[in-house]
């Protein structure tokens, strides 16, 4: 009696396509990935004065901080100095340490005792979206160009004989 | 030989606030329990002066400016994303972590004899320090509660690291028991009038003397004392069994739209978690707690007051969960007292395959694809961007957090600034 009734599928079939290119699939691509790879050392800052502006940090910027890196003359680092976080090149001349800015109108911060500095991290990537504010009007895209007949003799294209070569080939077939 | 390890932060709220703040460096720091009642976390600095130990704030405010005391409030969202930094950085360099709280792992780890564990924790701290700026102890031990005894040695010195040696004893004899994990004031008292005094004397009992006298786990205490690990290790994968949310209210209040909005705004939160974990409940239990005060007729109703709602079928969303809550709130509601705390526990979890393949509810289909879109949103413009009316729209009765620092890593509008 009980061999009359079919199974009961327990489970739904997933049947997916089978993809081409399933061999082929690679990480997307991540941003994370590109401005440091080390994700739990990295930290965004934003930048809030124009002190790097010459080294095409402006204000509003978000800043890609690795602290994981080790700290270089000519590095851009981010360093607190009594307090405060700043972004400057790290710069050592002889056994002389200080932080200097990219902007004529900031002087350089010469390490000594009186000022409490402090190495934070070393800045790795500039991250700044394009904003455009107020009020947008859609522009019309231009009209594709239509679309021209092509042939072989006026995209002039050389055939060198190959159609020659084939009407031999099509007509000893035919034979 | 096997050893385990135990990483602590030290002052770990204080250490993430300091990360981002630097002026709070050498300064008293404090941060604040929920709804800024008591001090949980302090800095050196802070500890140096010789308080209570959970001195509440409402005591200290008056001197706090002369004493330069700096107060936060409780950030979980910073703290949270710095232990998730310290226990990744921890797992890629151990073979086995167990983390045991927000700020405290166990790792566990089988090298021969001649492996040099105190370079190795100097290693392991040196990278934390320099990846995430928290400083943290480390001590090793042959069991847990030995490597918890290692790391509060390790802390007081300078390099943050301590081996427990072969022979224990002598660091035993000179440890008081109510600095052994899991032995209280009470138990100590206990112990005292049996003329055990020390560590090293708790260590020098019979286990399953101390079995029959106490109970089970002080035998589990005194064998790992010898150096028999003897605490299971805990799993922290099996399945969730309930999923609750409470908080205080920022003041007392006999409001009745605190309560409502406050329970179905938690609600909001349990649920959105039960999406996350892929789970649906099949009960949610409701209650609120009430202060002494009462100025209603005898008899005096009780200070708590809870309420359990069965859904007819297993939910995994609030919209739907909303229509059940909403009119089981007056179960909770007591008139003439006012209410300090709400909350919610959502239980009976059974997989969210239940809720969907539902055929009887075919309207919740709709209701979940909406708290699901809910979600993407939330996710991606901040939590409360939407929101039912239910949960309330100013929610005066939020708790408070007058001293909170920004969620510096984990929201783009609430980064540190560099000037």
């Amino acid at each position: 009696m009980s061999d009359i009734f079919p199974p009961l599928m327990s489970d739904a079939v997933q049947a997916g396509f089978p993809s081409p290119a399933e061999h082929y699939i690679e990480r997307e691509l991540d941003l994370n990935d590109y401005l440091s790879p080390n994700r739990d050392a990295v930290y965004y800052v934003r930048v809030a004065g124009e002190s790097m502006t010459g080294a095409d940090i402006f204000p509003g910027d978000i800043l890609c901080v690795d602290r994981s890196l080790v700290f270089f003359d000519g590095a851009i680092i981010i360093a607190s100095v009594d307090g405060e976080f700043t972004v400057k090149y790290l710069r050592k001349e002889g056994s002389r340490i200080y932080l200097e800015a990219a902007n004529p109108r900031f002087p350089p911060i010469l390490f000594s005792p009186a000022q409490d500095i402090r190495f934070w991290g070393v800045v790795t990537g500039v991250v700044r979206k394009i904003r455009y504010g107020g009020f947008r009007r859609s522009i019309p895209e231009p009209e594709p160009r239509p679309m021209q007949n092509v042939s072989i003799r006026n995209a002039g294209v050389r055939l060198n004989g190959t159609r020659e070569k084939y009407k031999q080939k099509l007509d000893g077939n035919s034979e | 030989m096997k050893m385990t390890g135990l990483l602590d932060c030290n002052n770990f709220y204080v250490s993430c606030e300091r990360v981002f703040d630097p002026t709070l460096n050498g300064r008293p720091v404090a941060v604040l329990s929920n709804n800024d009642g008591s001090c949980i976390s302090r800095s050196n600095e802070f500890k140096a002066l010789n308080l209570p130990k959970r001195i509440p704030y409402y005591l200290l405010k008056d001197y706090a400016d002369r004493l330069g005391i700096v107060f936060r409030s409780s950030n979980y969202c910073l703290y949270g994303d710095m232990s998730n930094r310290v226990m990744r950085i921890l797992r890629d360099m151990v073979p086995q972590i167990e983390q045991y709280s927000i700020d405290e792992s166990f790792f566990h780890m089988d090298f021969s004899a001649a492996f040099d564990y105190g370079a190795f924790g100097a290693a392991v701290r040196k990278k934390i320090l320099r990846w995430t700026g928290i400083p943290c102890g480390i001590g090793f031990a042959k069991t847990k509660t030995l490597a918890k005894i290692a790391n509060h040695i390790g802390k007081k010195t300078p390099a943050g690291i301590f081996v427990m040696p072969e022979d224990v004893m002598p660091v035993l004899k000179d440890l008081p028991l109510n600095e052994v994990w899991g032995i209280s004031w009470r138990l100590e008292k206990r112990l005292l009038a049996l003329g055990i005094r020390n560590a090293g004397e708790l260590a020098e009992c019979d286990s399953e003397d101390i079995r029959k006298k106490f109970n089970v786990l002080l035998a589990q205490t005194v064998l790992e004392l010898q150096g028999t690990p003897a605490i299971p290790r805990d799993d922290f994968n099996g399945p969730v069994k309930q999923i609750a949310f409470s908080r205080s209210f920022g003041a007392p209040t006999g409001s009745r739209d605190a309560i409502r909005e406050s329970v179905a705004h938690y609600t909001a939160i349990a649920a959105s978690k039960l999406r996350a974990l892929h789970e649906a409940a099949s009960f949610l239990y409701i209650y609120a707690h009430y202060t002494a005060e009462y100025n209603g007729p005898a008899p005096l109703p009780s200070g708590y007051c809870g309420h359990t709602v069965a859904f007819p079928v297993p939910l995994t969303e609030h919209i739907s969960m909303m229509r059940y809550v909403a009119p089981a709130v007056r179960h909770i509601i007591v008139p003439g007292r006012k209410a300090m705390k709400t909350g919610v526990v959502l239980f009976e979890l059974t997989g969210e395959a239940c809720a969907k393949g539902d055929l009887f509810e075919q309207a919740n289909e709709k209701n979940i694809a909406l708290a699901e879109t809910m979600d993407a949103i939330n996710r991606k413009y901040g939590r409360n961007t939407l929101f039912l009316a239910e949960e309330g729209i100013k929610r005066a009765w939020t708790m408070k957090q007058n001293f909170l620092s920004r969620r510096f890593t984990t929201n783009w509008n609430e980064l540190p600034e560099v000037k």
